[in-house]
């Protein structure tokens, strides 16, 4: 067996390994069955997607177009992933290991690759082969080639995202490892990035509900990268090869060459020369606890990256409102209603954009080898836990404050204003609280990177799920039964209270047992 | 089997972490490396291993240079660090198959060194577990037996007995001594001086990054203990 082949095998074992958990391990195969059904369970859901896609564009002949849909998000999924893999790291916990065997460190970096890879295969699959499959379904004429270069999209896509992280993670090393605010900076640059990927691809899809027929190649066109993949798989012309080939190979060939450069190497940090030792005065333990804690998110990219996306979104969906007005919310959600109960839309929106920010229910697992240090000091559990909690408040709650100042602007009204305000301000607590306590009760200590934590761990998922549970419990209620916005408003803020006091209780009670109990 | 020749290592901030050392350790020999905190111990080692680049100097190992042939050179090397780091996913069986798999170790031999040095060092109840439920001195064991199991030439130690119970301690040592006996050569850092005295017949202190005092153990210490040649040796720096 190749040095290649044992890493791939051993990175392989690592995954499985997670998947079984750290002590009560279950069976091999029961772990690959929980992936696997997990898949399917994912595939299923974007499959009923498409179908719903193509039995109202495919009819009507674009189904070009449902494909184009499936090419576009699965490109900026990948890219977005991509983007939120930095770390700004040159090592991991078995860089030592590695590179003390005799092995290249080129193929330790593909190994380390490969399993990147397949997290992001699985993402084009579900993304994207339902799509190809369904357009062959509904042709006129069964293509092979179509789905052959569909399926080689989906195979070979998942390299770019992985080439762009290696890239990035090469910049950010190199030109911030040793500058003042360098963590600080390894965070903002992705984010930026981030933002900046978020607001082409608004560009980009704006207008795409109303693509005709004979303007669809002009839109087509317009996207570059997006349009080059469509041209892959429908034409399969020399160029389109080639352009595919190079869209690919060069941005992974450049990563890996870029990261054997880089892994396992010390670049040095930031070193404050003055010898001047000045301690500044005793402060409040709380206070060193809270900014611990706020700096641990600040200067940690991955955890930055993937939470700040929310807050983002909730500035940007309330300033969009101001400009565009209340007219054109009524048009995207099909309603017709008064202006003043579009506010329970607005807040619900806003909602499951803080829903997706999972802040404190990683704050326990990011820990990691550092827990028993939290563990050892003199401090009461509760102030652990307020520390933790405050972090997302600071994070998200002035943007919530912002929408509703211009949601207050955009109506005319302070009290809509304060209404969006309390919905969106008591989710954002009981979530918080609830945060703490999946984390706690599913802690990932152990982990190689904060991506593990940060993207993969449980407690996200958990926290997601029962995040837009809670969101869409009070809709689902108006909806079933038929009742006014108002009072929908109404149940929601008592519903939101109710759930505030039970969490709040336990996390206080069995949250604290279970901190107590904690292995690191 | 080991030279070091005008080892030096700067850091990218500027620190000089190694400056100018020269080194030598023959088959037969377990050659103690010791120093204060923040001496240079981990550096020189993680240099010779062929985890750290270096600035100037040389690295010779079993007469292949470690710059220009790093593959082969790790191929006769065992290296164990300070901190065992290892993947805590995976089973003690797993990890010991990583090793044995990369040094294209056989089955039947794999099965047998597994057996013999697990059985030594009382940790074959434990090889099925996963490494995540190993205390410290486990994982320890754990990555002293995948150094024994490919016949490495050179063993390169970072406080191999940190975290080590007092029998785990005498065996390893046990095992040094054999390892030697059949040719091998060991270098390895250490704070434990008694032990150093007892075990090593060469040694080599280093302190802010130089070597100030090498040679045969009989040479280095003379009529006094290594504990205060060391003591005296960085108190005159």
């Amino acid at each position: 067996m190749s040095n290649l082949k044992i890493l791939l095998k051993n990175e392989f074992n690592i995954l499985i390994g997670r998947i079984q958990g750290k002590k009560k391990r279950m069976s091999t195969n029961t772990a690959i069955v929980l992936l696997i059904l997990g898949m399917i369970g994912l595939l299923v859901l974007y499959s009923l997607q498409s179908w719903g896609m193509f039995e109202g564009l495919g009819k009507m002949g674009l189904g070009k177009l449902c494909v184009f849909h499936g090419v576009i998000t699965t490109l900026t999924v990948v890219l977005i992933i991509g983007i939120m893999r930095v770390t700004g790291k040159t090592k991991s916990n078995d860089s030592d290991f590695l590179l003390s065997l005799p092995i290249k460190k080129r193929d330790i970096i593909i190994a380390k690759l490969f399993s990147k890879y397949l997290f992001d295969l699985f993402f084009a699959f579900v993304l994207l082969a339902p799509f190809i499959v369904m357009y062959e379904i509904t042709a006129p004429i069964f293509s092979a080639s179509i789905l052959i270069f569909g399926f080689v999209v989906i195979i070979f896509l998942p390299l770019l995202s992985v080439g762009i992280s290696q890239i990035m993670d090469y910049i950010v090393v190199k030109l911030f490892n040793r500058m003042k605010f360098g963590t600080v900076l390894k965070s903002l640059i992705p984010t930026l990035l981030l933002i900046l990927l978020m607001v082409l691809l608004t560009i980009k899809t704006s207008g795409y509900g109303n693509v005709e027929y004979a303007s669809m190649e002009e839109y087509f066109k317009d996207r570059w990268l997006s349009n080059q993949i469509l041209t892959f798989i429908f034409d399969q012309t020399l160029v389109s090869i080639l352009t595919f080939v190079g869209i690919i190979l060069i941005p992974i060939t450049i990563g890996i060459i870029l990261n054997v450069n880089i892994y396992g190497k010390n670049f040095g940090v930031y070193v404050n020369t003055n010898r001047n030792i000045k301690l500044k005065k005793a402060q409040a333990p709380f206070r060193h606890l809270f900014k611990k804690e706020l700096k641990l998110y600040f200067t940690t990219p991955a955890y930055l990256v993937n939470t700040i996306i929310g807050p983002i979104g909730i500035v940007a969906i309330s300033i969009f409102l101001v400009i565009s007005g209340t007219d054109s919310l009524q048009k995207l959600l099909q309603v017709s209603i008064p202006s003043s109960d579009l506010v329970y839309f607005i807040a619900l929106v806003i909602n499951l954009l803080i829903a997706n920010t999972c802040i404190s229910s990683v704050s326990i697992s990011l820990e990691s080898k550092n827990f028993w240090f939290l563990r050892s000091l003199p401090l009461a559990t509760s102030q652990i836990f307020i520390s933790k909690l405050l972090v997302p408040l600071i994070v998200v709650l002035p943007t919530t404050l912002i929408a509703s100042a211009l949601v207050g602007i955009m109506l005319h009204s302070v009290t809509l204003a304060l209404l969006v305000f309390g919905v969106t301000s008591l989710y954002l607590i009981l979530t918080d609280i609830l945060g703490l306590i999946i984390n706690l009760w599913h802690p990932k200590l152990n982990w190689e990177n904060e991506v593990q934590v940060v993207k993969q761990s449980l407690s996200v998922l958990l926290s997601m799920v029962f995040n837009f549970v809670i969101a869409v419990i009070p809709i689902a209620i108006a909806l079933i039964f038929e009742i006014s916005i108002t009072l929908t408003a109404l149940i929601t803020i008592g519903l939101y209270v109710l759930l505030l006091i039970c969490f709040t209780i336990l996390l206080f009670t069995r949250g604290q047992r279970l901190f107590r109990n904690l292995e690191a | 089997m080991l030279q070091i020749k005008n080892f030096t290592k700067i850091y990218s901030n500027g620190k000089v972490a190694v400056d100018n050392i020269s080194l030598e350790v023959e088959s037969g020999d377990i050659f103690a490396f010791i120093g204060p905190n923040g001496a240079g111990k981990t550096t020189t080692i993680k240099s010779v291993v062929g985890i750290n680049d270096f600035n100037n100097g040389q690295i010779i190992i079993d007469g292949i240079d470690i710059i220009k042939s790093p593959v082969d050179c790790k191929k006769v090397i065992a290296y164990i660090p300070d901190n065992p780091d290892i993947y805590e996913t995976l089973t003690g069986v797993q990890y010991l198959e990583l090793v044995a798999d990369i040094f294209r170790i056989n089955k039947e031999e794999r099965n047998s060194l597994v057996k013999e040095y697990a059985t030594k060092l009382g940790l074959e109840k434990d090889l099925n577990s996963p490494i995540s439920t190993y205390s410290h001195g486990m994982k320890q064991k754990l990555v002293l037996i995948s150094a024994f199991i490919h016949h490495p030439k050179l063993i390169v130690m970072d406080e191999p007995f940190v975290g080590l119970d007092p029998k785990a301690s005498f065996t390893v040592k046990e095992i040094m001594k054999q390892f030697v006996k059949n040719g091998g050569a060991i270098f390895f850092s250490t704070h434990v001086l008694e032990v150093a005295e007892k075990l090593c017949n060469k040694v080599a202190i280093i302190n802010k990054g130089k070597i100030i005092a090498a040679g045969s153990m009989e040479e280095v210490k003379k009529d006094k203990s290594l504990e205060k040649v060391f003591l005296e040796s960085v108190a005159n720096e």
